[in-house]
């Protein structure tokens, strides 16, 4: 058997792997041993066991990871996040459809501090889901925008998606993170503006509710939401001026928000101990995904399946909009089965050889991926965002309802995809006036 | 974030097994805390006083990473929050589902041990060599950090089969795919 018939079983019985519920960073693991052990022999197939999972993750870059997930999870579990939905809530009152919107930006908010699109989409669909269903919004709609704001948080840095694609594709985490800001605004904007038009046509999906804080509660979480700004400044601007490394500054913001949120008596003992133990949780859990996905680039490199698939592309000799196009649908495809980091992770290894041999602008390819593999958090039958939602909402929305809810910002993506795909310098732009 | 169902299992065995995940938590915990303080302490020691702390990248890489990445495992398995895509198992009874499950966690295990096999064999080589890195102020003994691949492999290993085993008490079958955390 060719060493390539063995790279093409290999993607086939991962896929039948990940079917039957195996763990993904097992599923990858897994097909990734025997792979090498069919195409080599058993002591290459150790030896890749033994090295690479400790190489990997003993890695300076990747110790951002960790300290970004610890900064949102004590941002939420000492009510900023809850504070910043308050103060959102009385700045856009009078537009229409006022909670959605402030449900937006409350989430492009605390993205900034939170590294997660799931953590963002969980963390609001508690805070702001129960206030619309309240005042009558309509379920599918209030659902949806708290899954579609859910993806801001992969764009707006920190993003544990961005440091993961940056420190695979081998370029610099820091220009990565900031690329993504200006991407994320445009979403955040789009989503507003889509909103904003929605609701005026069609005020019954959000009526005109009575949100006026009371002013005293208003200055309370104006008083506790301040920090955020801080430190996103802090981190942001410390990485944009070249200060920070992006390790320094994940651990400068983690610091700052426990040292805020400490004077400020919001930090119990049982959130902090909250806090770390949902840290470590995802850390672990993501980095299992990632070990598995450097198995496969090992594996699928012996292989020589992604020189073949070059291969083919050469000789097919697409223009370069037809190869992002046909990332994009490959990404939106296998989006709609694969949680988001796997999808990046799977598909990297066959894709970035690709991308560089068109001597493609890899940071304006790294903000494309990230936004495809979020889209694929909204489109079912896999959306993992949906279900956090409905994890959240439980019976007061149905599954079909926020689907359709989500569809209207699916909608507004394909706009905002067209964009960042036109004018790449979106992406770039920041990036060139750093340092 | 979801915590899915933590459980309610009885018995001596998944007693100290829950235990152990508990400290091996504690542990990782306070490796992330070190790792904060300790890059803070850097940039602030080169900021004001022009000197670096020695080692800040290797005990960071090394150790607080290694920490973080690996001792939490049978933490996650014991909530049930690996990655995983239950799609295609979600016309199937509960009780096929949970005969999978099972299937699926002595693979599971078995790979676990099969990895801390082979990695206690790195970390015994790199006892015996006493492995180091050299930095600038002199060197920074990493072989310690090796051990914790096997270790944590072996706890994940346990967790597993005190499930398979049934020791673990009924688990919540819905919800499997939050806390990814991407």
């Amino acid at each position: 058997m060719s060493a390539m018939t063995i790279g093409l079983l290999g993607l086939a019985s991962l896929i039948v792997l990940l079917a039957v519920r195996l763990p993904v960073g097992l599923s990858l693991a897994l097909v990734s041993f025997f792979g090498v052990l069919a195409i080599r022999d058993t002591n290459a197939a150790i030896g890749m066991v033994k090295s690479m999972p400790y190489d990997f993750v003993a890695h300076w870059s990747l110790s951002a990871i960790p300290l970004f997930l610890l900064m949102g999870n004590i941002a939420y579990n000492t009510g900023i996040t809850e504070a910043l939905f308050i103060v959102m809530r009385r700045l856009v009152r009078k537009l229409p459809g006022g909670l959605v919107i402030a449900t937006n930006l409350a989430g492009a908010g605390f993205a900034a501090v939170s590294g997660s699109s799931m953590a963002t989409a969980a963390a609001l669909g508690r805070i702001a889901a129960p206030e619309m269903i309240k005042v009558g919004y309509q379920p599918a709609l209030a659902g949806g925008a708290i899954a579609a704001t859910g993806t801001l948080g992969a764009l707006i840095p920190p993003s544990i998606l961005m440091v993961l694609f940056a420190v695979f594709a081998q370029v610099s985490v820091g220009q990565m993170l900031i690329a993504g800001i200006l991407p994320g605004l445009l979403t955040l904007a789009v989503y507003v503006g889509m909103i904003s038009l929605r609701c005026w046509f069609d005020p019954s999906i959000a009526p005109r509710a009575e949100l006026d804080t009371a002013d005293a509660e208003f200055k309370a979480a104006a008083r506790r939401v301040w920090p955020l700004p801080v430190i996103s400044i802090l981190v942001l601007g410390g990485i944009y001026g070249g200060y920070f490394t992006s390790t320094e500054a994940a651990a400068f913001g983690a610091f700052f928000t426990l040292l805020v949120t400490m004077v400020q008596r919001s930090l119990t003992l049982a959130g902090l101990w909250n806090s770390v133990v949902e840290t470590l949780d995802s850390t672990a859990a993501i980095f299992f995904v990632a070990v598995g996905a450097m198995f496969l680039t090992r594996f699928l490199a012996l292989s020589g399946l992604p020189f073949h698939i070059s291969g083919l592309i050469d000789d097919w000799n697409p223009d370069r909009l037809t190869l992002v196009l046909l990332a994009c649908l490959v990404f939106l495809v296998l989006g709609m089965f694969l949680d988001a980091i796997g999808l990046m992770l799977l598909t990297l290894p066959i894709m970035l050889p690709i991308f560089r041999a068109y001597d493609m602008d890899i940071i304006w390819i790294g903000v494309l991926v990230v936004k495809l593999v979020e889209i694929g958090l909204m489109t079912p039958p896999v959306g993992l965002n949906v279900y956090v939602v409905k994890g959240v909402m439980g019976s007061s929305v149905t599954l079909g309802e926020l689907f359709r809810g989500v569809a209207w910002f699916l909608g507004a993506e394909i706009f905002i995809m067209a964009l960042l795909i036109a004018f790449p310098s979106i992406s770039t732009l920041l990036v060139t006036f750093m340092n | 974030m979801q915590q899915a169902g933590d459980d309610l299992g009885s018995g001596v065995i998944w007693k100290v097994t829950k235990r152990l995940t508990d400290v091996f938590i504690l542990i990782a915990g306070v490796g992330l805390f070190l790792m904060m303080m300790h890059v803070v302490l850097d940039v602030l020691a080169r900021a004001l006083f022009r000197v670096a702390l020695p080692g800040t990248i290797e005990v960071v890489s090394s150790y607080y990473m290694v920490m973080a990445v690996f001792l939490p495992l049978a933490m996650v398995q014991r909530r049930h929050a690996h990655i995983m895509v239950s799609l295609f198992t979600e016309w199937m009874s509960p009780r096929a589902v949970h005969r999978l499950d099972t299937l699926v966690r002595i693979v599971f295990a078995l790979a676990a041990i099969g990895f801390a096999i082979a990695t206690a064999d790195v970390a015994i080589e790199k006892t015996i060599i006493q492995e180091k890195i050299a930095t600038p102020d002199g060197f920074v003994l990493i072989w310690l950090s090796r051990w914790l691949l096997p270790i944590s492999a072996a706890a994940l290993a346990i967790v597993l089969l005190c499930q398979v085993a049934g020791l673990a008490g009924p688990r919540n079958p819905e919800f499997h795919t939050e806390e990814s955390g991407d």
